[in-house]
């Protein structure tokens, strides 16, 4: 087990830095360069344009400029925001936590309310309530988050003022996103909870422990249990590309500092060094995730080390 | 006593084929179905509630927000459809290429590992991320959002090709012709591409909704290039402005955004079944 | 699919996730509620003040955002202040100041009982620090060097007297003097911090002091206590000097800035008690907020340019003055100014909005049609006609030669800009112009836009009291000259204006300017640009400096 997780992590660490790299390729790529992009911008003659890039190594051949890029990520040196001269690594220290905060709140949320509708709309006994969570499973599916948000801001605060409107810190500032958020994230976790459970409840031993006369509850919350975990798991650490995604929008329109608003801006103004930075820290954590449900996901069933597909 | 998969089929997945087919409809047509061109602007008019004249209203500039929806229909929905295009092709070139190369002999399992490397380390860019960093490089417009969307959901479809084609040739009767000594291309060709069509086409939708989804998000975050240009996702944004007063601004572009992406999910799950 | 074998489950294993699972829940939770809870330290009387830009820097001897005025106007003293209502140049860090009789030697009488936030002395060197650092090459100044216009270097005469040399006269010194942009900064802090760094921690001897900047999220400032040197019309002092106490019962200790970019959050913040005072509310929202008994709005007019674009007279077709005039006969401004702005702010009828000062209110005169450009499109058609565009195939589009009459317009996100773009357009296509819209995500992608020519409208525009303002733009060499329009007489006027102390004579001279910009149809206006804020009832005194922008945040009264 342990082997597995040490080989999983270091697939992940692999993975990260293959997609590290691949961003500093791509970011190469770019017509003109960086300095050209914003300082180009700025009215800046070309002698002192060709001396910022001298500055900035972009004069270098690549592989030096990848070699320095790597050893200055290594060390902790992301470089600086062309537009505002602050380091990148303080701007990606300021933003991670409220970022972290809004998609691991969501993601409480998303997995509670996702368990909680796939239950509901594969085993309530009314046809109708089924119906009616799998609406809502829909609808989280298919609403796009700026949607909802916009109507939750709406209601909730403008309307009825139960919650705090877009800005602010604090925890109440935190309930409208998280809610969210997390709603579409559930409707994912929902469809599988509830595709898994259908199977579980359709096995034999159910059905022969029903045809005992035996009340089958306990044997469905064992199985709710068993197969629900390992697929919600699976689930949840997809879901984390899907919410850091997601925090953009919602950063965007409930007025939160992080990493999304950081990006949205660094987009606009074409601060690739930042735009680098935020892609880089997000596959990092992304691929870690994904790990880390890989290894969870082999403790609670030691089938999954058996093989690579 | 068969019964065609049509009269098989849920009432659901009727409805949702129906809805679709409107949807996609209204969008082809829209020129000859809207009462209006879409950028005509009557200021007096601005902000008129549903009526007659303007089944869904009018907006802040006073334009028909029915017209609007239609020729938004057209924008958004063919902006997805050019992302999933960008995704399939070249998705299950590489998938396919990726999933018989795996076992094969030669070069083919190097290949398989190169195309899958690069593919992970796409795949550990959250999507909408992916999408916003190629619109950086690429930027604004509806074929550059097109490509970004695309190429963000390149390594999913790859990944799942991939492991449908291996397990398409690990089925015995594969197994056999391949050992007869027939060639590949011809095996994947003839006998596991046909199998594992369904799977590709289901995850298919998938691909298109997500691209409806990330399409309008990047346009609503305003990439969209042409700002007068109707769109589902810029009407959303400009209406958040006015939408306490007129909130049919949102409703409308909305309830369309989603019933296409509802309908196309409830597709899916009824092709599941 | 394979068959799945029914096994139990070692307890062990499933009790591992458990904990797992609810170690990374429970530590989540804790770091979320370390993260967020609020730090209840003593703020005193505090108001929440939202802002509407994010600017990219906050320097205001390097950058050059009206919104870094907002906070920063409060941090510093300006040598010289204008009085918010009349304009009128009053004392400031200069208690008083001489011109010489050629304009080329400008000596001010310092105050000697100023002392910056970190305890260093206000003086002459202090003064002189500032300039250097803002005439330094290698510190980039966007707007504070422009300001400065013909400056060479100073003179420290004694302690508390500098003279400021300039290269040939410059009426507008004093102005340029009186804005935040030429705020006075500690030079301790100054040397301290480098060129980026510094703003993040800035030290003027304002009646606010920098407390905390945390990029993207919040800035928020501290009144100062010692603050005793303001303008004559800062509130906070008796006649006799000493601290008024009506005042000090509800100043404001601590405001806190956070942004507000998007502008429907704008009124859910104001409404919901979030923020206390917001810039730039939507005309609807405004409107909606006018009738709202917890909030009151403030129209606040803007001098300087008005809210227009520049057409491009370097390119066709809009070389061609005839075709600029079309356009600006084929413009609808009453129906922009009421639908896109509510009725909420003036037409405007020339390159400065009607409250500047040197404003020419002869070219709002319907008698002189040139000057005025009264709507009317079938004027524009046959404008465009005697050039030589028509419809000639029928297709409803204007075109000459088989190409047809199309054109860029080149704008950024804020003003409503795209509504007066899109409005714009739908009035340019009832007679056959097809407009083709951009809009550039910042005011970086906007200036490239500008350099490069690549436009055939571009929205671009600045602020200021003094008509000089106009200088940049439209001189043939102006550093801003983004038309590329070129008037031999124009240029003689605007240089002229600049040496002229002379008020009448200055009118004069601007006047003659802003009627053959308007004869020649070097811009399409629209409107004067007015701010509109909406703020808390229980918040008073709110005032705006002359500029318009810049609250005085000093005669702010707040009680909850």
């Amino acid at each position: 087990m342990i082997a597995y997780g040490a080989r999983r992590l270091a697939i992940a660490l692999v993975v990260a830095w293959l997609a590290l790299t691949l961003a500093f390729v791509a970011l190469r790529w770019v017509p003109g360069d960086a300095v050209d992009a914003t300082l180009g911008r700025a009215g800046l003659e070309d002698a002192e344009l060709d001396a910022r890039r001298d500055e900035l190594g972009f004069n270098d051949p690549v592989w030096r400029q990848y070699l320095v890029y790597l050893g200055g990520l290594v060390r902790g040196d992301w470089g600086e925001s062309l537009v505002s001269g602050q380091p990148v690594r303080d701007i990606l220290a300021q933003n991670l936590g409220p970022t972290a905060v809004l998609a691991i709140s969501a993601l409480i949320v998303a997995a509670a309310l996702g368990l909680a509708l796939g239950v509901v709309a594969s085993l309530a006994r009314a046809r109708m309530v089924r119906a009616g969570a799998q609406a809502v499973i829909s609808l989280a599916l298919s609403t796009p988050v700026y949607w909802t948000a916009t109507l939750a801001i709406f209601l909730f605060s403008a309307q009825w003022g139960l919650l705090p409107g877009p800005g602010g810190r604090g925890l109440r500032y935190l309930v409208l996103p998280m809610c969210v958020l997390g709603f579409h994230t559930a409707g994912s976790i929902a469809q599988v909870t509830a595709s898994s459970v259908r199977e579980a409840a359709g096995r034999a031993f159910v059905r022969t422990a029903r045809a005992k006369g035996l009340p089958p509850v306990p044997d469905v919350v064992e199985h709710i249990l068993r197969v629900g975990l390992l697929p919600v798991i699976a689930v949840v650490a997809l879901q984390l590309g899907f919410l850091l995604s997601g925090t953009v929008i919602t950063e965007m329109i409930f007025v939160r500092r992080g990493l999304g608003r950081v990006l949205l801006q660094a987009v606009n103004n074409r601060d690739y060094p930042v735009i680098q930075g935020v892609v880089v820290l997000s596959a990092v954590v992304y691929s870690l995730a994904n790990a880390l449900a890989d290894v969870l996901s082999a403790l609670a069933d030691p089938r999954v080390t058996g093989g690579e597909g | 006593m068969t019964r065609s998969p049509i009269q098989r089929a849920p009432p659901v997945t009727l409805l949702a084929a129906g809805l679709l087919g409107v949807l996609l409809l209204a969008a082809v047509l829209a020129p000859r179905l809207a009462p209006h061109d879409p950028r005509h602007a009557v200021p007096e008019d601005q902000l008129q509630s549903p009526s007659a004249a303007h089944p869904f209203g009018t907006d802040y500039l006073g334009r028909d927000v029915f017209s609007r929806v239609l020729f938004g229909g057209r924008r958004t929905l063919g902006m997805a459809l050019l992302a999933a295009g960008v995704t399939l092709l070249p998705g299950l070139a590489v998938g396919v290429v990726a999933g018989a190369g795996k076992h094969a002999a030669g070069p083919g399992p190097w290949l398989d590992a190169g195309l899958m490397v690069v593919m992970d380390a796409l795949l550990a860019f959250p999507h909408l991320l992916l999408a916003l960093v190629m619109v950086a490089l690429l930027g604004s417009g509806t074929t550059q959002i097109a490509l970004a969307v695309g190429v963000a959901g390149l390594p999913a479809y790859a990944r799942v090709t991939r492991a449908a084609v291996i397990e398409g040739l690990a089925r015995p009767h594969l197994i056999g012709a391949r050992a007869i000594g027939a060639g590949w291309g011809g095996v994947v060709w003839r006998h596991v591409l046909p199998g594992i069509a369904p799977t590709l086409l289901a995850f298919a939708g998938v691909t298109l909704s997500w691209a409806i989804l990330n399409s309008a998000a990047l346009t609503f975050l305003g990439y969209g290039g042409d700002i007068s240009a109707p769109d589902w996702g810029v009407m959303l944004a400009d209406g958040r402005a006015v939408y306490r007063v007129a909130p049919w601004v949102v409703i409308a572009p909305g309830a369309a955004l989603s019933l296409t992406v509802l309908a196309i999910n409830l597709l899916l799950n009824g092709s599941r079944r | 699919m394979a068959e799945r074998t029914r096994r139990r489950w070692p307890v062990l294993r499933l009790g591992i996730v458990g904990v797992v699972v609810l170690a990374v829940v429970a530590a989540a939770v804790v770091t979320a509620a370390v993260m967020l809870r609020d730090d209840e330290q003593d703020e005193g009387n505090k108001i929440i003040y939202g802002l509407t830009l994010n600017p990219s820097g906050f320097d205001p001897h390097i950058h050059i955002s009206s919104e870094l005025g907002i906070p920063f106007y409060s941090v510093y003293d300006t040598l010289v202040y204008r009085q918010p209502e009349t304009f009128e140049i009053f004392p400031g860090l200069a208690e008083d100041y001489e011109i010489s009789d050629d304009g080329l030697v400008y000596t001010f009488y310092l105050r000697q009982d100023v002392t910056f936030h970190d305890g260093e002395p206000f003086n002459a060197q202090a003064v002189a620090a500032n300039l250097d650092r803002i005439t330094d090459n290698d510190l980039d100044s966007g707007k504070a060097r422009r300001l400065l216009g013909p400056y060479t270097d100073n003179e420290v005469v004694d302690e508390y007297t500098i003279r400021l040399r300039l290269s040939e006269p410059y009426a507008p010194l004093l102005d340029g003097l009186s804005q935040v942009y030429l705020g006075m900064a500690s030079p301790r802090a100054l040397a301290e911090y480098t060129k980026n760094s510094y703003q993040w921690h800035q030290v003027g001897t304002g009646p606010y002091m920098l407390d905390e900047v945390v990029p993207g999220e919040r800035i928020i400032l501290r009144r100062n206590p010692d603050y005793a040197w303001g303008p004559l019309y800062y509130a906070g002092r008796l006649p006799d000097g000493t601290v008024d106490p009506v005042w000090e019962a509800n100043a404001v200790d601590t405001i806190e800035f956070r942004f507000y970019t998007d502008p429907p959050t704008r009124r859910d913040a104001l409404e919901s008690g979030e923020i206390q005072i917001v810039g730039e509310l939507l005309p609807l929202d405004a409107e909606a907020l006018a009738g709202s008994a917890s909030i009151q709005t403030l129209n606040t007019r803007v001098p300087g340019m008005s809210q227009l674009f520049f057409f491009n007279t370097q390119r066709e077709p809009t070389n061609d003055e005839r075709v600029r005039q079309a356009l600006v006969y084929a413009t609808n401004r009453t129906a922009i100014v009421d639908a896109v702005f509510q009725g909420q702010s003036r037409v405007a009828y020339g390159p400065l909005a009607s409250n500047t000062p040197s404003y020419d209110a002869a070219l709002e005169n319907p008698d002189s049609p040139e000057l005025s450009y009264p709507f009317n499109p079938d004027y524009a058609r046959q404008l465009l006609e005697s050039v030589g565009y028509t419809d000639s195939d029928g297709d409803g589009w204007l075109d000459q030669n088989g190409e047809r009459l199309q054109l860029t317009m080149v704008f950024a996100g804020w003003n409503q800009l795209p509504d007066v773009a899109q409005l714009i357009q739908s009035q340019w296509r009832e007679i056959g112009i097809d407009l083709q819209l951009i809009q550039a995500p910042d005011f970086p992608a906007l200036s490239e836009y500008a350099d490069e020519g690549n436009f055939d409208l571009i929205a671009l525009y600045d602020f200021g009291v003094d008509p000089s303002i106009l200088n940049g733009f439209f001189l043939t060499d102006g550093a801003r000259n983004w038309s590329g329009f070129s008037d031999a007489e124009v240029d003689g006027w605007l240089t002229a204006a600049v040496r002229e102390s002379d008020s009448a004579e200055r009118d004069r001279l601007y006047a003659s300017v802003q009627r053959r910009i308007m004869e020649r149809a070097v811009i399409l206006p629209i409107r004067d640009l007015t701010n509109v804020h909406g703020y808390s009832v229980a918040l008073d005194g709110v005032i705006f400096s002359a500029q318009g922008w810049w609250p005085l945040l000093q005669n702010f009264q707040y009680s909850p």
